[in-house]
């Protein structure tokens, strides 16, 4: 028994003492390691890159101030003390994102713009935290910007001062005014139950066609067409609860089909569409939480559209069998379906809206045409003639050759199809040549790339076969900006000898650059009321600037 | 002997102290091994745990420092100067990022110089991966100043353009796509010559293992140059090394890389390359036992593409040049359910599955409620448990919602199946917040009365962590405790950790190779804090 005790403390003593040894053995390495982990000094003569010592007079500029007022007031950033600054890091503009007590962003993205620049210097998505930091700037004038969910597009001007190593701009986040939006059946039972089983109803679209839209005025019945899925008419923005699983509205009951994110305070409508008809609109009070549209499934079936046209030679006005015609929105693709042994093609059932048209046929080939389809109405083309294409080749000359080129056809004879529209052709260029088959006629091509651009008009009719040639000069940008644009409004920008150049509605608000050659052009901006201004914008060498408002 | 247990309790008194000192260590990792004492799960040092199956001791992960994981509210930004090589590489060349415990921090790089904000104090893992540079990889410990400097030497990597050609001086990758492949030629570098295939991946290839890094270009015409490169080898270190071509997992060559080699050229028989590719044969029938003709057979890897075939009248399909690997394994038919499984494929493998059944589709439909018995709204996945198999991975592929009254409907159930239906919702900013649940439910014709339910509880993070770099692939099983599957994840050679989010309880981990065997199997507890397991 004694020795059986002994052995028992001989083998406790043996483990403390193994645990000691270990233990002093991981003490004495641990300073080296931590040595070798530590931070590093401050460089020699740069003391101040360990921690923010300047910031920035981020108080807009005066003359900026006025470029702003699409974006909520904040307040000023406090200034500590500047430092000189080292040469090698140039400034570090770091900053956290604030939002108020229950608001739960998502998708935040964090911009920097030198200036006025309409390409950002720096982007930052931010994704589980909230802090940002761009490094390396120089002193200068600077536009910083967020986006997110939930929250209201925010513009600051700050200016770096020269000698400052580290700026800090926090940003106070403003929620948006989030309404949710109750799709109800007349019945009471929520828009998408109802749907189910009436597949005519429900479309392609993962969360069915009905789209929820917000204005600052009544709507009319009938927005303008536009070719894209779902329409752009809108100043709030739409999330249905029946989206991808993820995202969206989790925590919403299901009565609720989603909701309406407006980024003003103000009285608005809120409507119902498919595309661009109204089914039904509502006014709502600024900070109200929900509404409820009513939309009765027979109401939508009585919108849905139907198309006939016949696909025929163009010179002999001969059916064609052989013929698989497309009819497609400018963010969508289904498969084309064949035509009749008459050459015939008889679609129901379509979404009211615009669609581009598109035939394949062999060796043969159709005018580039949109086709407007109405609400509740048969839709009939008539004949759509297909001809032997005339093969376009051009060779482009100036500029880099690597540089990518955009290249835009615009056709310009009239369309002998009623019901139809002119399709503009958008191509890319390989190696500085492009080769495309056309409908036969006049068109207008446009050219642009990196500063560089060029147009031409031609007729098919005089071409020979020898390559267009084209040579790219350098044209200055018209800055358009549009952050002051509270309603959508149609756009249209001509030059001195009547062509246009610009001709679309702006629904967003933000600035982009459109390359133009220089001159001087006339501008035009009428909304969905009618009310139309217009005016005169010089593109000089260096370049022009168009707010829209 | 009198001196003995004076002797023992005078050293537990110097153990204590010595312990206290270590744990005040800042950043301090958990304390060696000791003979006496408890042994946290990633100890450097520690008594390896018995990897026998079933006989493993209870896994006790050590926890993590639950600060580290919430959003910091006082922000470091460490920032710094790209140095060492000249001209520098371009911005969008520079992929840097810190990263600790599932926190991932991605760093803005602008004309050589670099800033990551939204750090915290401690040790962090940075990795700097630059074109035509050495991959960086360091731990950087941050104090508690607000912004922190340190600058990172890059070194010039010794980089080979590699050409992969065949016997006949075709490039290999353009006669493959002919089958149908498009992708999955990779080289990899690594110290040792690789003399055996890789474990089965589900990805089209292996991804950047090893000592250097294989950069193929993105132009897809590029691949139309007979004189074309298959892109170049980044080294991380000077030759000698090796370097191996594979097929996705599979060893098409291998050969030494000299000091002073100025390309990398790899010659491999057509052939012997398309040899390397698999055949199945299956024949999808009923539930009564007809030929389903027409069915759509789908063997892809984890980014699409594949192998695909319709069934003929008799039911039977042959897919031919199927990529060996892990496939995922899809049927679908008219009015039957999404069949989905995985299937792991050996190089010139010739399978016949023979019959596969297609069970008549069936809804599913059921509630989630949180632990009030509120209804949430979710993302549902659902994997048939009589189609899945260790180590391949659950069913991701196909997703549901459960509306914001907690109801779901499950698509593409097989009447008859069980299934594993894992619910998770959104967390706020990342997986905080995040709450899941499980449950193993039936699908039949007739839906019962009362539809089942699946609680969500709050998550706690487990990490899995290997720790030794290497090629070996590991598929971890978590399991509740009636021992069926409830998460699984396959850890690959190019990934390291992983984890899971789990309710608070008691499970079984197992741990099994990339070819299916398994290392250990260990009771898990999970607890309130965020935990890791060191694998195997």
């Amino acid at each position: 028994m004694k020795s059986r005790a002994t052995r028992a403390w001989l083998v406790l003593n043996i483990a403390e003492a193994a645990g000691i040894v270990l233990l002093l053995q991981a003490l004495a390495a641990a300073p080296a390691a931590a040595e070798s982990d530590a931070p590093l000094p401050p460089a020699a003569g740069n003391p101040a890159t360990v921690a923010p010592r300047s910031s920035t007079t981020a108080e807009p500029p005066p003359n900026q101030a006025a470029k702003t007022t699409a974006t909520p007031p904040t307040p000023p950033t406090t200034a500590p003390p500047a430092t000189p600054a080292t040469d090698d890091l140039g400034t570090l503009l770091l900053g956290t994102l604030q939002w108020p007590p229950g608001v739960d962003p998502n998708h935040l993205q964090v911009a920097l713009y030198a200036g006025e620049a309409t390409k950002a210097l720096l982007t930052a998505s931010l994704s589980g935290d909230q802090n940002f930091a761009f490094p390396g700037l120089d002193a200068g004038d600077y536009r910083l910007t967020t986006r997110g969910d939930g929250t209201r597009p925010f513009e600051r001007w700050i200016t770096i001062p020269p000698g400052t190593d580290v700026v800090r701009v926090d940003l106070p986040l403003i929620a948006s005014w989030i309404v949710k939006v109750a799709l109800l059946a007349p019945d009471g039972k929520p828009l998408a139950e109802a749907l189910k089983g009436q597949p005519e109803l429900l479309g392609s679209i993962f969360d069915g066609p009905v789209q929820v839209i917000a204005s600052w005025q009544p709507l009319p019945a009938q927005l303008p067409f536009s070719d894209q899925r779902q329409t752009p008419f809108t100043v709030g923005q739409w999330t249905s609860a029946r989206g991808l699983p993820g995202r969206g509205n989790s925590d919403l009951p299901a009565r609720i089909a989603g909701t309406l994110e407006l980024r003003q305070d103000q009285p608005a409508v809120i409507a119902a569409v498919l595309r661009e008809c109204v089914l039904t609109q509502v006014p709502v009070e600024v900070g109200q939480q929900e509404v409820t549209l009513t939309v009765d499934p027979a109401q939508m079936r009585a919108k849905l559209a139907t198309v006939r046209l016949q696909i025929v030679d163009a010179t002999t006005r001969a059916p064609l069998a052989d013929a698989k015609v497309g009819l497609n929105d400018s963010q969508s693709w289904r498969q084309p379906t064949a035509v009749g042994q008459d050459g015939v093609l008889l679609q129901e059932r379509l979404l009211p809206g615009r669609y581009q048209l598109t035939v394949q046929v062999a060796d043969r080939v159709a005018p580039p045409l949109t086709v407007d389809l109405v609400p509740g109405r048969l839709t009939d083309l008539g004949q759509i003639p297909v001809a032997a294409p005339f093969v376009l080749r051009a060779t482009v000359t100036g500029g880099d050759d690597g540089a990518e080129l955009n290249v835009t056809l615009q056709p310009l004879d009239a369309i002998e199809v009623p019901g139809t529209g002119r399709r503009s052709l958008r191509l890319g260029v390989r190696k500085r040549e492009l080769k495309v088959e056309l409908w036969p006629g006049r068109y207008r091509l446009r050219i642009t790339g990196k500063g560089l651009g060029a147009a031409r008009e031609f007729d098919t009719h005089q071409l020979g076969l020898a390559a267009l040639a084209i040579e790219l000069q350098t044209e200055p940008e018209l800055q358009l900006d549009s952050t002051q644009l509270a309603e959508p409004a149609l756009l249209v920008l001509t030059d001195g000898r009547g062509v246009v150049w610009c001709d679309r509605w702006i629904t967003w608000q933000s600035r982009w650059n459109q390359q133009l050659p220089p001159g001087e052009y006339r501008w035009s901006l009428r909304g969905l009321d009618g009310n139309e201004r217009a005016g005169a914008v010089m593109v000089a060498a260096a370049g022009g600037k168009l707010v829209l408002q | 002997m009198r001196i003995l247990p004076g002797l023992v309790a005078l050293q537990a008194i110097v153990l204590v102290v010595l312990f206290t000192k270590w744990c005040q260590r800042p950043d301090a990792p958990p304390p060696p091994a000791t003979a006496a004492g408890l042994v946290a799960a990633d100890t450097p040092g520690a008594t390896p745990e018995a990897s026998s199956p079933h006989a493993g001791p209870t896994t006790t992960p050590d926890p993590l420092d639950r600060e580290r994981l919430a959003v910091a509210t006082s922000s470091i930004v460490l920032h710094g100067l790209l140095v060492g090589v000249d001209p520098l590489p371009g911005d969008d060349e520079v992929n840097l990022a810190c990263r600790r415990d599932g926190i991932w921090r991605p760093a803005k790089v602008s004309r050589g110089r670099f800033a990551i904000a939204g750090l915290s104090p401690g040790r962090w893992q940075l990795r700097c991966e630059s074109r035509g540079c050495r991959l960086l990889q360091l731990d950087v410990v941050l104090d508690h100043e607000p912004v922190q400097r340190r600058d990172l030497e890059l070194v010039r990597a010794v980089v080979l353009p590699v050409f992969v050609r065949t016997s006949q001086g075709q490039r290999l990758q353009t006669e493959l796509s002919k089958l149908g492949i498009w992708q999955s030629l990779q080289v990899i570098a690594t110290e040792q010559e690789l003399r055996s295939d890789l474990a089965p991946t589900e990805n089209s290839s292996v991804g950047d293992l090893g000592v250097g890094r294989h950069r193929r270009s993105t132009d897809l015409n590029q691949g139309n140059d007979p004189n074309g490169d298959d892109g170049v080898l980044e080294l991380d270190r000077d030759p000698p090394v090796f370097a191996s071509l594979l097929l996705r997992h599979v060893l098409l060559a291998s050969q030494r890389i000299e000091p002073g080699q100025s390309e990398l050229r790899f010659v491999v028989d057509l052939e012997a390359a398309t040899a390397k590719l698999a055949k199945v044969r299956l024949r999808v029938v009923d539930a009564a036992g007809q030929p389903v003709a027409k069915a759509r057979i789908g063997l892809s890897s984890a980014q699409g593409g594949g192998a695909h075939a319709l069934t003929t009248d008799d039911g039977t399909a042959t897919l031919e040049h199927v990529l060996p690997g892990l496939c995922h394994f899809e049927v679908g038919a008219k009015d039957t359910e999404n069949y989905a499984s995985h299937l792991t494929l050996a190089p010139a493998a010739e399978i016949d599955l023979g019959d596969v059944v297609l069970h008549a589709a069936s809804k599913l439909v059921g509630r989630v409620v949180d632990e009030h018995g509120q209804g949430v709204s979710c993302s549902l996945q659902w994997t048939a448990l009589d189609l899945w198999q260790p180590p391949h991975p659950l069913q991701d592929r196909r997703n549901a919602a459960a509306d914001g009254d907690g109801k779901f409907e499950l698509w593409g159930t097989g009447a008859g199946r069980r299934y594993l239906v894992r619910a998770k919702t959104q967390g706020q900013r990342g997986e905080r917040g995040t709450r899941v649940g499980f449950a193993h439910l039936g699908a039949s014709a007739t839906p019962p009365a009362e539809p089942p339910t699946i609680v969500l509880h709050e998550a706690t993070m487990l990490q899995l962590r290997v720790r030794e770099p290497g090629l070996t692939t590991f598929a971890v099983v978590v399991r509740d405790r009636d021992e069926r599957p409830v998460e699984v994840r396959v850890i690959e050679p190019r990934w390291r950790e992983s984890s899971v989010l789990l309710p608070e309880g008691e499970y079984v981990l197992d741990v099994y190779d990339g070819a299916g065997t398994r290392l250990s199997h260990r009771p898990l507890l999970v607890g309130t804090e965020p935990t890791t397991v060191n694998l195997p």
